[in-house]
């Protein structure tokens, strides 16, 4: 697996995301054991303390809990965290640049309000198709 | 505990002062790259921790002993670089039955492996393999000799990009399987960036930062906008890097937590902020001049 | 984490020595291909004689060659002695420290190669010296004088000795030198120039001189000889150790 260290982010916020898009997925359960740091510096390629790093990112925000002895596990309520955190932060902050964008480019909320909407459509064409 | 510390370490050769008044620790354990230009003093460091070279003054402990002349530190610490010799009369497979006598972790297996891997003839003689494959016999050695102090000095010297991604990651999964304190110096970090904990940067002989290496990426930020605007929001600031854009635009790079309170301002202020490559900030904390080879042509 | 950790070693200086002592001896087994090149040219230059004369009349003449193995000795003396210089340079030293080594366990495994490579001479040297006669024999026809053609082995045994004492005591001159060169250039120069300007001059100066001179090798019994080269040989590579024990290395 490949990670992008050429842009700006962090190594360990970047395994802190696919930690959490794994989780948004269901492909980790509630309740259950997460990957280890050396899981995680085994597949990235990366130092298992960097890793530790991203692991203890989603702990601090009780998305994963911690078995003494045992290792980071999943919180039950941890998508609704992961939504909570992302519509605030991450989609708010999405956003703030696409506005900022269109102002620069004199582009009206109108003219903004029907391009996600285009956005929209093709993403459900997309989603269509693999269904089907 | 510390493997390594060292107090005010100075070497000099002759005039020639190549270390500077050095003071670091390095913990049990942990990957560091030894980053810095050609000449910076790195080679010179690496042999006084190993025990090949003298402190001109201060103090230097490996496993809380003095390296230098040390038959304790010798067993538990192998240094790999390019200048390796070996006996011409052995074989391949002759020198690592001998590795395997000298060091008491050693993992014949791994090192059989590895060997195989890399497609080394065993009974090849050392001298006579190409400079690629000198480095990647020697990174084998490094490896498989498990010792809990391990340095490799340049390692990578004429491997092609293929084999040093492979060393990379050999070096990752054995350290995972056993873990112990390896340094790695490199005047590249991009390609072993990820794989290190601790950055230690090295120029002109003094320490210039050292660093958790996922630190180091929010270490400094660079900013681009109106030259007076800028000039007057970083007065007074540790200015990194600084270029000219444009006709009246200037892009420099300070320390984020200093710049902390002036990055709230910057958006409004028309400022753009970005983040600083690791390696592109190792470069500009240990180049020679502010503006780097730009200053050589910006004013001529 | 400390599950797995590599535990540090506690090295003992012999074993070190041992393990030194025996990768030397495998890797340097050329020195050795080296010493029988040697004492094969030294063979066939003593295949034309030492000295010849003769003597006779009209009637009668009789022509005396001299054969001689010192040849031989000789050349085993100046093989080890480049040996022993050869082996205190900065490539034989950056190969000792590739693997577990520190300056004494270097000196010691060295000493020890030397003390190995003094006997392996001695023995073929003098050896080789049974060897010249034969061969004179078949090559030189039947008319041969020997004080002992078909040597006592106590005259042979003794031989061997003595050459391995001799051996041993320029391997230690040799691997001093060595070290002096190593602490420092200028005795490539002021070693020769020591030799041929000063002996002689010490010599006439300095009786004392030439009294170690006949103490050490004008000694005719050969357990008091033996006594007097080990102590010497002991002092100088002691003093080689100590001079080398602060050197940086590679």
């Amino acid at each position: 697996m490949e990670l992008n260290s050429v842009e700006g982010k962090p190594i360990y916020v970047q395994i802190a995301e696919w930690l959490e898009n794994e989780i948004l997925c269901g492909n980790i359960k509630e309740n259950e054991k997460i990957y280890s740091q050396y899981q995680l510096a085994e597949m990235f390629n990366i130092n298992p303390a960097t890793a530790a790093k991203g692991i203890n990112i989603l702990a601090d925000q009780g998305i994963l809990y911690k078995k003494r002895g045992l290792g980071m596990f999943l919180s039950p309520e941890a998508k609704e965290k992961i939504r909570d955190k992302r519509k605030n932060h991450t989609l708010k902050r999405l956003v703030e640049e696409v506005v900022f964008e269109a102002r620069l480019l004199g582009v009206s909320e109108a003219e903004l309000l029907s391009m996600i909407r285009d956005a929209g459509k093709v993403f459900d064409e997309h989603e269509g198709i693999e269904g089907g | 505990m510390d493997v390594i510390s060292c107090q005010e370490l100075t070497k000099t050769f002759g005039r020639v002062r190549a270390l500077n008044n050095i003071t670091f620790t390095i913990g049990q354990n942990r990957i560091t790259g030894l980053i810095g230009p050609n000449g910076a003093g790195k080679t010179t460091l690496l042999k006084i921790i190993a025990g090949f070279l003298r402190a001109s003054s201060g103090e230097v402990r490996v496993f809380s002993e003095d390296p230098f002349n040390n038959l304790k530190v010798a067993a538990n610490m192998i240094f790999i670089d390019d200048q390796m010799r070996f006996p011409q009369s052995l074989t391949l497979s002759e020198i690592l039955a001998s590795a395997a006598a000298f060091y008491e972790n050693w993992d014949m297996e791994l090192a059989r492996r590895l060997f195989d891997y890399f497609s080394l003839d065993p009974e090849q003689y050392h001298h006579k393999l190409s400079k690629g494959m000198k480095s990647t016999f020697n990174m084998i050695i490094g490896l498989a000799a498990r010792c809990p102090l391990t340095i490799f000095d340049e390692p990578t010297t004429g491997m092609d990009a293929g084999v040093r991604k492979d060393f990379y990651r050999a070096l990752l999964r054995d350290y995972l399987r056993k873990p112990r304190t390896i340094i790695i110096s490199s005047h590249l970090l991009n390609e072993i960036e990820d794989i290190l904990e601790d950055i230690f940067l090295l120029s002109g002989g003094e320490k210039r930062l050292q660093t958790p290496v996922s630190d180091l990426k929010e270490f400094a930020v660079a900013l681009r906008g109106k030259r007076e605007v800028i000039d007057k929001l970083t007065a007074g600031q540790e200015i990194y890097y600084q270029k000219s854009v444009g006709k009246d635009h200037s892009y420099v790079v300070i320390r984020r937590d200093a710049a902390e309170g002036l990055l709230k301002k910057a958006g409004r202020d028309g400022l753009e902020v970005f983040p600083v490559k690791a390696d592109d900030l190792c470069v500009y904390l240990t180049s020679r001049k502010r503006g780097g080879i730009d200053s050589v042509f910006d004013r001529y | 984490m400390s599950l797995t950790d590599i535990s540090l070693t506690e090295p003992s200086l012999f074993d070190t020595v041992k393990k030194q002592f025996l990768y030397k001896l495998k890797g340097r087994l050329g020195l050795f291909l080296a010493m029988m090149g040697v004492q094969i040219m030294g063979l066939l230059f003593s295949l034309s004689g030492a000295s010849s004369h003769g003597m006779g009349d009209n009637f009668l003449y009789v022509s005396v060659n001299e054969f001689s193995s010192d040849l031989i000795i000789w050349f085993t003396f100046f093989w080890i002695f480049v040996v022993a210089v050869l082996i205190t340079t900065k490539d034989y030293q950056n190969i000792d420290f590739t693997f577990v080594a520190n300056r004494l366990s270097s000196h010691l495994s060295n000493v020890g190669f030397l003390i190995t490579a003094a006997v392996i001479g001695g023995v073929t040297a003098m050896l080789s010296g049974t060897l010249l006669r034969i061969v004179i024999y078949f090559i030189r026809g039947r008319y041969m004088l020997s004080e002992n053609f078909i040597t006592d082995p106590e005259v042979i045994l003794t031989g061997i000795a003595v050459t391995i004492l001799y051996l041993l005591l320029i391997s230690a001159l040799g691997y001093f030198c060595g070290v002096l060169v190593q602490l420092s250039k200028v005795f490539i120069v002021i070693l020769p120039a020591l030799y041929i300007g000063t002996v002689d001059f010490l010599a006439r100066e300095l009786p004392v001189i030439v009294k170690v001179y006949n103490f050490i090798i004008g000694e005719n019994s050969l357990a008091l000889l033996a006594v007097k080269v080990l102590i010497t040989t002991a002092l100088i590579y002691a003093c080689s150790c100590v001079l080398a024990n602060r050197l940086e290395v590679r």
